[in-house]
């Protein structure tokens, strides 16, 4: 068997392992991948980690959040190689996971990372039960509230610019190299106030077609309102873009989005994963 | 008493309007480049003028409190009745003219704070409305006394009418500060404190006592706050507009006393002593509101912020450096480091 990293040159040999929109995560600044192939070059196990912190003063940190392999020799070695190669290489100080399995949780824990479970930051509801909440319904959104297709690539690397200086970034730690395109510009909205945007709701379509939010927003007067308003005029064009079926992953990682899940969501919960860190060198 | 009383009135009134005065002189050199500001500051001074002169007029007039003496005067007739009904006109007047000013204050702290005409027009209806309704009761009130000839219950209700306008304005400025700081970092050079304290006590004084020393108060405000811009203006490089050495020393101390702490810090190298006031305008445009850009030497300036990532700054130094020929630097804060000691590593 043989441990690589996992690269534009062989992400494809991967595919069936990763799916399509961990593959496509893996272009991105923050996003790692370990792979092993069998002896006939076959994919046999695959990692996924995205690192924490890794440019700020801060320690840097990983999340593993995708571990598969065909066996626990495969396991074994992705481990390996991230603890020998990746920890060092990245100067990883806390290594955490995050699996929906405790069997791929199995070589983390037997590696001296500690082992929990816990409800899931992520929780996932169809546009119908949007359709179903006051946000969606409200109409007559006041002038200054538009699609992110009505800012200009300057006008929103400004605004992005802005935001991260406010220390915010939404779920999205590399915000700060994403393009305009690379979010869905007819569903992510924006609030504008003399020719700037003082607000942003960034919503991703990943490959497989899930609806995921990035980032909401907003500064200035009227703030408050300023995110119901992006949150109806997100939701009232998805509506009309795509499937009732389609889905929206909702990641509640910080206490604000937390709050406004368990307003707008209250029956909605996330599901079980196995979770552990480990403390490096 | 009341020839004391009288004298006071006139001495703190005298001082009120002759202090806005002379501010309404010396203000345009310290706003340059901020026409809309300097607009609404001297509309705000001329609000304490015009509240002197009104104040004035009412107690050289009618020197005992008028709103308190409530009843029908129909048993008047010519000077005498006449002398009333002004005397109450220019009581409502009065009261009108500090919610004028509390108005004015709202105005012009939105705009320093949120500058900008979507932000000042989407407002614009909110903020007038209870103005417009305090100018429609001293409307009322003056049209009811001039045909009904008491001024009862109307005087009282004109009174907390104003009361409430005037501490809906006094709240709405105060979360507007608020949210300012909570949002963008405490608000530098700018006075709140001694603008409030003053204009609070002097009209709480005047409401409670007989001394006059509301338009006094709201001088003494004003004074304070224009003294907090004329501050910066000191902390000022005069070539490029950046804030200068004695910023930075001033930061410095701040950190010793551990009431600042950057995180993080850009310095931009220009060529020469001229490409730096083509730098300091391009920074002047692409910085968010919370970095402080120091000019650090003739070539050097030096933008100290409270980010903690470098991705950020690495947009900012990236924008700078597609629009003039400077080399750019970031530099972080290590956790382990103190304030001072990331200051040494980044001058």
């Amino acid at each position: 068997m043989e441990v690589s990293g996992i690269s534009n040159d062989n992400i494809e040999s991967f595919l069936p392992l990763l799916g399509e929109d961990v593959s496509d995560d893996l272009k991105r600044v923050y996003f790692r991948g370990i792979g092993v192939t069998d002896d006939n070059d076959r994919a046999a196990g695959a990692v996924v980690y995205e690192l924490i912190d890794s440019e700020s003063g801060d320690d840097t940190k990983s999340r593993i959040f995708l571990a598969k392999y065909k066996s626990r020799e495969a396991g074994d070695l992705l481990q390996q190689y991230y603890t020998e190669n990746a920890v060092s290489d990245e100067e990883i100080a806390l290594s955490t996971y995050e699996l929906p399995e405790e069997a791929e949780a199995a070589v983390f824990t037997d590696a001296g990372f500690s082992a929990g479970k816990k409800e899931s930051d992520e929780i996932r509801v169809t546009l119908k039960e949007i359709a179903g909440l006051d946000i969606a319904k409200k109409r007559n959104l006041p002038d200054y509230i538009g699609s992110l297709e009505s800012l200009s690539v300057l006008q929103y690397r400004e605004a992005v610019k802005r935001i991260l200086f406010k220390g915010k970034k939404g779920i999205a730690e590399d915000l700060a190299y994403l393009p305009k395109n690379w979010f869905d510009e007819k569903v992510s909205a924006c609030s504008i106030s003399d020719d700037n945007a003082d607000g942003l709701f960034l919503v991703r379509r990943t490959p497989s077609g899930v609806l995921l939010p990035v980032l909401l927003y907003a500064y200035g007067l009227d703030f408050k309102k300023k995110l119901l308003y992006m949150l109806s005029q997100a939701a009232a064009c998805a509506l009309e873009l795509y499937p009732p079926e389609t889905q929206v992953l909702i990641s509640r990682k910080n206490p604000e989005t937390m709050a406004l899940v368990s307003k707008l969501l209250p029956k909605t919960g996330g599901y079980e994963i196995f979770y552990g860190s480990r403390k490096e060198g | 008493m009341e020839t004391f009383f009288l004298v006071f009135m006139l001495v703190s009134n005298t001082a009120a309007t002759v202090l806005m005065l002379r501010l309404l002189g010396i203000s345009d050199r310290y706003y340059a480049g901020r026409k809309t500001e300097r607009r609404y500051f001297r509309y705000f001074i001329w609000s304490v003028i015009g509240m002197a002169v009104i104040n004035t007029a009412l107690q050289l007039l009618y020197p005992h409190r008028v709103r308190f003496e409530t009843g029908s005067f129909r048993e008047l007739s010519g000077a005498d009745a006449a002398m009333v009904l002004i005397g109450h006109t220019l009581d409502l007047l009065n009261l009108f003219m500090t919610t004028v000013f509390l108005f004015l204050w709202l105005v012009y702290v939105s705009w320093r704070l949120y500058p900008g005409r979507d932000y000042a027009r989407r407002r614009f209806w909110r903020s007038l409305a209870p103005l417009l309704l305090s100018g429609a009761t001293v409307v009322i009130s003056f049209i009811v006394i001039l045909f009904v000839r008491d001024t009862g219950l109307i005087s009282l209700i004109s009174v907390f009418a104003f009361l409430i306008i005037r501490v809906i304005y006094f709240i709405v400025s105060v979360l507007r500060i608020n949210l300012y700081n909570r949002q963008n970092g405490r608000i530098k050079f700018f006075s709140v404190r001694g603008f409030y304290i003053p204009v609070v006590l002097g009209t709480l004084i005047e409401d409670f006592t007989d001394f006059n020393v509301r338009a006094l108060g709201a001088a003494i405000g004003i004074t304070f706050l224009y003294a907090s811009i004329v501050l910066e203006q000191r902390y000022q490089d005069s070539e490029t507009g950046l804030y200068n050495s004695s910023y930075r020393e001033y930061l410095e101390k701040l950190m010793q006393h551990r009431r600042f702490s950057p995180c993080s810090a850009m310095v931009f190298t220009a060529g020469d002593a001229d490409s730096i006031k083509e730098l300091s305008a391009v920074l002047k445009k692409k910085l968010p509101k919370d970095c402080e850009p120091i000019r650090h030497s003739d070539c050097e300036v030096v933008v100290l912020t409270q980010v903690r990532e470098k991705a950020p700054l690495y947009l900012v130094t990236q924008e700078v450096q597609e629009l003039t020929q400077v080399k750019a630097d970031c530099v972080l804060k290590k956790k382990s480091e103190t304030p001072a000691e990331f200051m040494e590593r980044v001058l």
